[in-house]
């Protein structure tokens, strides 16, 4: 009975695969704060932490949960056969929505991107100001731009967009949008906004004596004015809230952006653009409160 | 040819050849390492200056900025050696362009910085790529990522090759001009060092040349050490030796050679003591023989009884034969004494022949031997006197040593010589004794000193007579077929029959000729006196020239002086003849009279033009010689 007992709780007990699309550090930092989460929540829950390269799909049970950290793991893990519950995390919408389709409730995913809400509640609390945002982007995120136009006018600002195509180089569209002072909304688009356009977005932005929203703390270090995220750890802990959520019984909820979030200032920037902003622990618990009064 | 070269050119090839190869490759490798080096570094300066355009215009090209590209790359274009820049986007169109880009080299378009080298430039690539800021929230994601560098353009940059050239040039010369220092500096070097090699080699090399030339008494200063020392060392030993034995034979030969001059002053002392010794004998033994002949001949003048004839006869022929000997030691002094000058001239062979002939067919006569004379016409350059001498003593030599047979006097030409030979048909001579018969007193068949066959002198003479003349003496003899004496004198061209007839020795009368005759020695001038006196001269007699210069003084000039040569008072008789002459004039006729053989009297009585006659005097002789100044006188005083 006891050994029916061990046997089934061995048998029953499902596994939790943190699975690393590399050995980046931001991917082990996520897969350390959710293994932790999950042994606080869960203690001897069996967690294995394991590249994407070398997770054998034969060895999953049918109840293990799968946790995805990157865009890769999560691209490899969507091709195959369904089964065990998969939670992406650490990619973007974009990623998640290119990746092949899934059975309901046997898969969810926390974004890295920020709502278009926090973004502009970022705008509105630190620079209450300025009432112009613009935006230049490429084709793959028309979306995120008609939510900018949506939201916007609610919180008092008006949004001048551009395309950037062959025809209209970067440079021009930038031109074109930053022609009046404006909040310089720097879009999560690999096409427009990448490691090797920043600094000329930047600078071209500089030249307008526009500031830029950026989307990450380096992004903030290198110019931007301020940024709104989520870290690795914060996006770890959210994906092991949810495995924890999915192993108690609880189905998984819908794809969504992250919850945990931070603010990053920089104070130099603002200081040449001659604009007054406040902390970024001060704008942070302004973005909570306006998120949670909604 | 290294074989042919000396020290110092050895020593400058070993110290020079290790240098110059050195020199050569150490410039080689430097030059080429620092050309290198300088293209290098010139690349990399045109690779970084359009890194640095690049890097400069990004944001401009970014921009589409071209005035602000054009600015930069006037900028840009200030730089050393800028040809041109030229700024293009992606697409390959132009966004900028400075200065000057050689349009025969088509620009390429260029994803990756690279360059190309021309004749005259360097041209660099270098994409113009955005700046990479990590800023990206999915930076760590490479699927986020993607790859697209999003290249803005392009700069070409033309560097001039001008400098790097120039630089190059002036490296190749500063390396060629440095090789050529260090060869010269090496080649200086090396000669310098080689003097303190090559200088104490020549020294020693000079030291031995001076050695060889005879100045052994040189020396080699020792310096340094090793084998230089050794050769100094041995240098300065073998000079030495040689000194030593140069100086060791030098003293020898000085020995040997003063040896040998005394032994020549001893030989040549014993010499003149032996002539001196003939000439004091034959002076002395010569006054009283004189003196004896002009007694004996005065006393064979006078009338006597027949007994005391034949006395007188004998006493004249004992003298005579003294006088021979007396005469022929006289002949052997004279030749000795280098006294008798021959007066060589053309002289007819015959009439010799003839006086020989009439002299000796006597003796021969009485010997019973039979004395021919061949005819011969030619004539011999010959002093007369002497050759009749030697003929005379051939034959009388022929006629004493044959005991019975004939003797013939014969001529014979050979080429341009005429032999007169003298043959015999006596005892002969052997082979051995060919030679002795000519010296002295030597007498082959006369071990006991017969005085009838002479001295032993007339072979002597003949042989001293032959030598003063430069006639060929020769012999040829065998024991029993007789003696061949022959004598060689060079022929002469007949002339015309002399004119002179020789001394006409028959006696004219003397009477009443005044002589003046001067002797210191009394017994000579008291038997001249008498001779004289008996042939009926006027003599006037002194034994002084004082003496006679009183007795003189006033009356009249004597016919002939007669007077000794060697006379009290410090005089000779030349002094006086000068003095008589002085005072009665220069055709006074003067005969010298001297018992001297030395050779001065003759000379001097040569020089003089005055007779001189050697004591003793033949009566006949003297007699002869009066008549002839005699006769000589009258055809001056007749003019």
């Amino acid at each position: 009975m006891l050994l029916c007992c061990m046997a089934g709780s061995l048998m029953a007990a499902p596994t939790v695969y943190l699975v690393l699309s590399g050995d980046a550090d931001a991917y082990q930092r996520t897969a350390q704060t959710a293994a932790d989460t999950l042994q606080a929540r869960l203690p001897g829950i069996d967690t294995v932490r394991i590249d994407i390269d070398a997770l054998d799909l034969q060895v999953l049970q049918q109840d293990d949960v799968l946790i995805s950290i990157g865009t890769r793991a999560a691209q490899r893990l969507s091709q195959r056969p369904d089964g065990q519950r998969l939670i992406c995390s650490l990619l973007t919408e974009q990623s998640y929505n290119a990746l092949a389709p899934a059975a309901p409730g046997q898969r969810t995913a926390v974004f890295i991107d920020q709502p278009v809400s926090r973004q502009l509640a970022l705008i509105r609390t630190g620079l209450p100001e300025w009432s112009r945002i613009a935006i230049v982007h490429g084709a793959e995120s028309g979306d995120f731009v008609k939510v900018v136009k949506a939201s916007a006018p609610a919180l008092g600002l008006t949004v001048s967009a551009a395309g950037v195509s062959s025809k209209n180089t970067l440079y021009n569209a930038l031109q074109s949008v930053l022609a009046s002072p404006s909040i310089l909304l720097a879009v999560p688009d690999p096409n427009v906004f990448n490691n090797f356009t920043i600094q000329n977005v930047l600078l071209t932005a500089y030249r307008h004596r526009s500031p830029v929203i950026g989307f990450s703390p380096a992004y903030v270090r290198a110019g931007a004015v301020m940024a709104v995220y989520s870290s690795p750890e914060q996006m770890g802990l959210q994906a092991a809230e949810i495995a924890v959520h999915s192993l108690r019984g609880g189905v998984l909820p819908d794809a969504g952006h992250p919850a945990y979030f931070s603010v990053s200032v920089n104070p130099h920037v603002a200081r040449s653009l001659s604009i007054e902003l406040p902390d970024a622990a001060t704008l942070e618990a302004q973005i909570r409160r306006m998120e949670g009064s909604q | 040819m290294i074989q042919s070269w000396g020290i110092r050119a050895r020593v400058i090839l070993a110290a020079v050849a290790p240098a110059i190869v050195l020199a050569v490759f150490m410039t080689i490798y430097y030059t080429h390492s620092r050309i290198a080096d300088l293209e290098e570094v010139y690349l990399d300066r045109g690779r970084a200056f359009a890194r640095q355009i690049a890097s400069a215009t990004e944001y401009a090209v970014f921009s589409n900025n071209r005035e602000d590209i054009r600015r930069l790359l006037d900028g840009a274009r200030t730089e050393e050696g800028v040809r041109g820049i030229y700024i293009a986007d992606t697409s390959g169109q132009e966004l900028a362009r400075s200065g000057i880009l050689s349009a025969d080299v088509p620009l390429q378009a260029a994803t990756q910085s690279f360059n190309e080298a021309f004749k005259q430039t360097l041209r660099f690539y270098e994409p113009i790529l955005p700046t990479r800021l990590d800023v990206d929230l999915l930076a760590f994601d490479e699927v986020q990522q993607g790859t697209s560098t999003q290249q803005l353009g392009v700069v070409v940059l033309d560097l001039s090759r001008t400098r790097l050239d120039e630089q190059r040039d002036s490296l190749l010369w500063t390396g060629l001009s440095a090789l050529m220092l260090v060869l010269a500096g090496s080649v200086l070097l090396a000669m310098r060092l080689s003097q303190g090699v090559s200088q104490p080699i020549r020294k020693v090399a000079e030291a031995v040349g001076r050695i060889g030339a005879g100045r052994l008494h040189e020396r080699v200063d020792i310096r340094g050490g090793g084998s230089l020392k050794r050769l100094a060392v041995g240098v300065n030993d073998m000079a030495e030796r040689l000194q030593g034995a140069h100086d060791d034979m030098t003293r020898r030969i000085a020995e040997a050679t003063a040896e040998l001059r005394a032994r020549k002053d001893e030989a040549e002392r014993a010499d003149i003591a032996k002539s001196r010794f003939l000439a004091a004998a034959s002076h002395d033994l010569r006054q009283p023989m004189h003196a004896l002949g002009l007694f004996i001949a005065e006393l064979s003048e006078k009338e006597h009884p027949d007994s005391t004839h034949r006395l007188v006869r004998q006493i004249a022929a004992s003298a005579e034969a003294m006088e021979n000997l007396l005469d022929s030691l006289l002949d052997i002094s004279r030749l000795d004494a280098g006294a008798l000058q021959p007066n060589i001239q053309p002289t007819p062979v015959q009439p010799m022949l003839d006086r020989i002939a009439n002299d000796f067919h006597i003796w021969a006569e009485e010997r019973n031997l039979r004395l021919r004379v061949r005819p011969c016409p030619h004539w011999i350059t010959t002093d007369p006197l002497l050759f009749e001498r030697i003929l005379s003593n051939l034959v009388s030599n022929a006629i004493r040593y044959t005991d019975q047979g004939s003797i013939l006097i014969a001529c014979r030409p050979e080429g341009e010589f005429l032999r007169v030979e003298v043959r015999d048909n006596g005892r002969g001579i052997e082979t051995d004794a060919q030679e002795l018969i000519f010296q002295e007193f030597v007498q082959l068949d006369n071990p006991e000193r017969a005085r009838s066959k002479g001295l032993g002198l007339g072979l002597a003479i003949v042989r001293r007579l032959t030598q003063l003349l430069s006639h060929r003496l020769s012999l040829r003899s065998g024991p029993g077929w007789g003696s061949v004496f022959g004598v060689s004198a060079r022929r002469a061209p007949p002339e015309a029959p002399a004119t002179i007839a020789p001394a006409d020795r028959e006696p004219g009368s003397l009477q009443n000729v005044r002589i003046a005759i001067l002797d210191d020695d009394p017994l000579a001038l008291e038997s001249l006196y008498s001779l004289l006196c008996a042939w009926g001269c006027d003599v006037t007699a002194a034994s002084m020239p004082s003496a006679l210069m009183d007795v003189l003084a006033g009356g009249p000039m004597p016919d002939i002086v007669i007077t000794d040569y060697r006379l009290q008072e410090h005089q000779t008789g030349l002094d006086v003849i000068g003095s008589l002459r002085h005072a009665f004039g220069h055709r006074l006729q003067a005969i010298l009279i001297s018992g001297d053989t030395a050779a001065e009297p003759a000379e001097r009585a040569r020089a003089a033009g005055i007779p001189l006659l050697h004591k003793p005097v033949r009566p006949a002789k003297l007699r002869a010689l009066v008549q002839r100044m005699l006769t000589r006188e009258v055809p001056e005083d007749a003019s």
